[in-house]
């Protein structure tokens, strides 16, 4: 809603927003005090969106209309990750000193978790765009701002919001109705009736825009054709009535850098991009085609779990059996194994815990014991299908457990596997664990069979596994030296 | 990553031309006033950081006969400061045929520039405008040869018009007659405050619409915050 935001001069961490009512009647000023009234009381009893949302946290007394909210000091504007100098040379500065691709996609999975949780929570967020999220600038956190206009989903056929470029194309129909009629005299933007449902598949729909931008930076309905013609061209493929530029039959392509290194996988997953392509063609005007938020949030969460780092310039990319160690940034192939950084889709409380608990088992490749990686992951993983198995490697000295190796179900229907490395430098002593039930870890026992390959030897092997997709013909058991 | 053979294509255009009064009326501290102004202005618009539509400038100054155009229109990282001096007669007209023909000219404001923004700034009425007399017909006015190619032609039919009126003798109905639009609503100015306060209205309104998602949309700021109530006319 418009309104001025101002900020207090004793208490900092607070600011006013007070909305523009100079247009409303008596009675829309009553709906709009009770909504206010009904946003804080909903959202500050619910504990998960509580800290997500700026929800009012009282209301403005008297004549005025309008609420205070907590102020995200530490956050930066979501906007500010998509603005970017046009001309080459700065753009190359920017990017080397912005695009961070692990915090790209962490801010992915958060948006996504959170819009799931609003949806879950019977609620649409309704105007969801880039300048409504303030990132944190050093923590995985976001805080979604101007949320004076979400509402029940039930409520969807209220008055319809939205920012020009965010919105599904079902809310902009009758938008071009409207247009015909005003010619060449300017007009409120404010005053164009929208019409369509706002919907969870509409929030999905802003949210896929917003984040396909964050890591393409780019609009996915302006291609080349678009960026070369009339600033009307422009505010049409906004609108969405252009192809997405990723469209396999359509000719509105985009040659900038990052959506083809998106397109190509190398920044972010096939499932992803199969996600995007679900929302952006089948489900453009489609909204039941869509994907939900969680289906984003969770390709998003193991998204980062793919994530490595290139040795030489630090860049991160997605590391994938196509593509191998090849860094997108300079081209470099990592000598070295793979080095993932995972567990980044774990909460800090979760993986102490299972630290802890692994601490108290007795390790399962000791020296008396043996076992074959391949029969025990095969098995378990079938028969948790919802699992990942990571190996860890116990240090001694710290007794800590590190990750080493995650190891994950490909192929449901041969029950092939791949294995994705975080570090073959360390001491070859793991554990094999299963991340959501340590009872799993019995069963291993019962499958154990000999087969021991040197570290040497076990590299090599590796490498070879991870050249292929699928099929692990043996695989040594590491031993303990 | 290579991007030796990525061309990146350069933002849009943001055209704003301005159109300054400078005759004789306007000697002394109106002009002075606006010359202050007009740099803070270019000065604002120098800050903007990363833009989406990138601002470009043109000056046209109407007075003594003639029409100049003191800056063609270019980016206003290459603009200098600009200093006024009045004298002459008023004729608006021909900054009108002017401005009309570099909006149409695509070599000056190109395809994918987005829609340009008329500033008019005048203490007097038109000397050009053959027949006007502050007693004539509403409709007389806009009957007006010079402001009807602004209101009619292809491109700047489309173009968004500010204006403000210095002094009592500026008949308003001129000032509504180039705005043409029913929400925007024409300034008048009694004294020195509100020619700052217009600028400062121009260059938020273009301001904010050169960061915005679709700078394409006109942006009118919010008058009624900004100037008194005898100051604003719809």
């Amino acid at each position: 809603m418009e309104g001025s935001v101002f900020v207090s001069k004793d208490r900092p961490e607070f600011v006013i927003k007070l909305i523009n009512t100079a247009h409303m009647g008596n009675r829309a000023k009553l709906e709009l005090r009770e909504h206010l009234m009904w946003l804080k009381n909903t959202i500050g009893a619910n504990n998960d969106l509580k800290n997500k949302l700026a929800v009012p946290k009282a209301l403005v007394e008297g004549d005025d209309i309008g609420y205070i909210m907590y102020r995200a000091t530490e956050h930066d504007s979501l906007k500010s990750y998509i603005t970017f100098p046009s001309d080459i040379q700065q753009f190359e500065q920017w990017y080397k000193l912005n695009y961070k691709l692990k915090k790209r996609l962490q801010i992915a999975s958060y948006l996504f978790n959170s819009l799931e949780l609003i949806h879950i929570s019977g609620l649409l967020f309704t105007d969801l765009s880039p300048n409504n999220i303030m990132v944190h600038k050093n923590k995985n956190n976001l805080v979604f701002i101007d949320t004076d206009n979400m509402r029940r989903k039930r409520d969807s056929y209220l008055s319809v919001v939205g920012t020009d470029g965010y919105m599904a194309p079902e809310i902009y129909i009758g938008l071009n109705e409207m247009n015909k009629k005003i010619n060449s005299v300017e007009f409120d933007k404010s005053e164009l009736p929208k019409s369509g449902r706002l919907s969870i598949e509409s929030d999905v729909f802003s949210a896929a825009v917003i984040v396909f931008q964050l890591l393409t930076l780019q609009h996915p309905f302006i291609g080349d054709a678009v960026e070369d013609g009339t600033a009307e061209d422009e505010t049409a493929a906004l609108r969405c009535e252009t192809d997405y530029i990723l469209h396999k039959n359509k000719s509105n392509i985009s040659s900038t850098p990052f959506v083809q290194l998106f397109d190509k996988c190398q920044i972010v997953t096939p499932k992803i991009r199969d996600l995007f392509y679900r929302t952006f063609v089948d489900g453009k005007n489609n909204p039941y085609l869509r994907p939900t938020a969680i289906e984003f949030a969770e390709a998003f969460d193991e998204a980062q779990d793919l994530l490595a780092s290139c040795e030489k310039c630090g860049s991160d990319f997605m590391y994938l059996p196509e593509t191998e160690n090849l860094c997108w940034d300079c081209e470099n192939r990592t000598e070295r194994r793979v080095v993932l950084q995972i567990f980044t889709g774990y909460e800090e409380a979760d993986r102490e815990k299972l630290i802890a608990d692994i601490l108290r088992d007795n390790p399962l490749c000791g020296t008396n014991q043996r076992y074959r990686f391949v029969e025990a992951c095969s098995v378990i993983l079938e028969e948790n299908k919802d699992k990942y198995l990571y190996l860890r490697h116990f240090e001694k000295t710290t007794k800590r457990s590190h990750p080493f190796a995650k190891i994950a179900l490909v192929d449901t229907i041969s029950g092939t596997i791949r294995l994705q490395v975080v570090d073959t430098s360390i001491i070859p002593a793991c554990y094999l664990i299963d991340r959501r039930s340590p009872q799993t870890r019995k069963r291993i026992d019962d499958l154990r069979r000999a087969n021991e390959f040197s570290m040497e030897q076990f590299a090599i092997l590796f490498d070879v596994v991870q050249s292929r997709v699928g099929k692990i013909e043996t695989i040594g058991m590491l031993s303990r030296k | 990553m290579d991007l030796a053979n990525y061309m990146r294509k350069e933002g849009r255009a943001l055209p704003v031309f301005l159109l300054v009064d400078i005759s004789g009326s306007m000697r002394g501290e109106k002009i002075e006033t606006v010359n202050v102004a007009l740099k803070e202005m270019i000065n604002s618009f120098k800050k903007i950081e990363n833009p989406i539509g990138v601002i470009e400038l043109c000056i046209i100054t109407f007075g003594d006969q003639k029409a100049q155009v003191v800056k063609p229109l270019s980016k206003i990282l290459d603009t200098d400061q600009f200093e006024f001096s009045a004298g002459g007669s008023t004729p608006m007209g021909k900054a009108f045929d002017v401005v009309s023909d570099m909006i149409e000219d695509y070599e000056i404001v190109s395809r994918r520039a987005y829609t340009p923004t008329i500033v008019l700034i005048s203490d007097g009425n038109p000397t050009d405008f053959d027949g006007y007399s502050s007693t004539m017909k509403d409709d007389d006015i806009y009957e007006w040869e010079a402001l009807k190619r602004l209101q009619y032609g292809i491109r700047s039919s489309k173009a968004t018009r500010l204006a403000m009126g210095i002094g009592a003798d500026m008949d308003s109905r001129i000032l509504r007659a180039f705005i043409n639009n029913e929400s925007i609503p024409a300034i008048k100015a009694r004294d020195n405050d509100t020619i700052s306060k217009f600028f400062k209205w121009v260059t938020m309104s273009i301001s904010v619409r050169s960061i915005s998602v679709n700078p394409d949309v006109p942006v009118i700021g919010d008058t009624e915050d900004l100037f008194d109530k005898g100051e604003i006319e719809f």
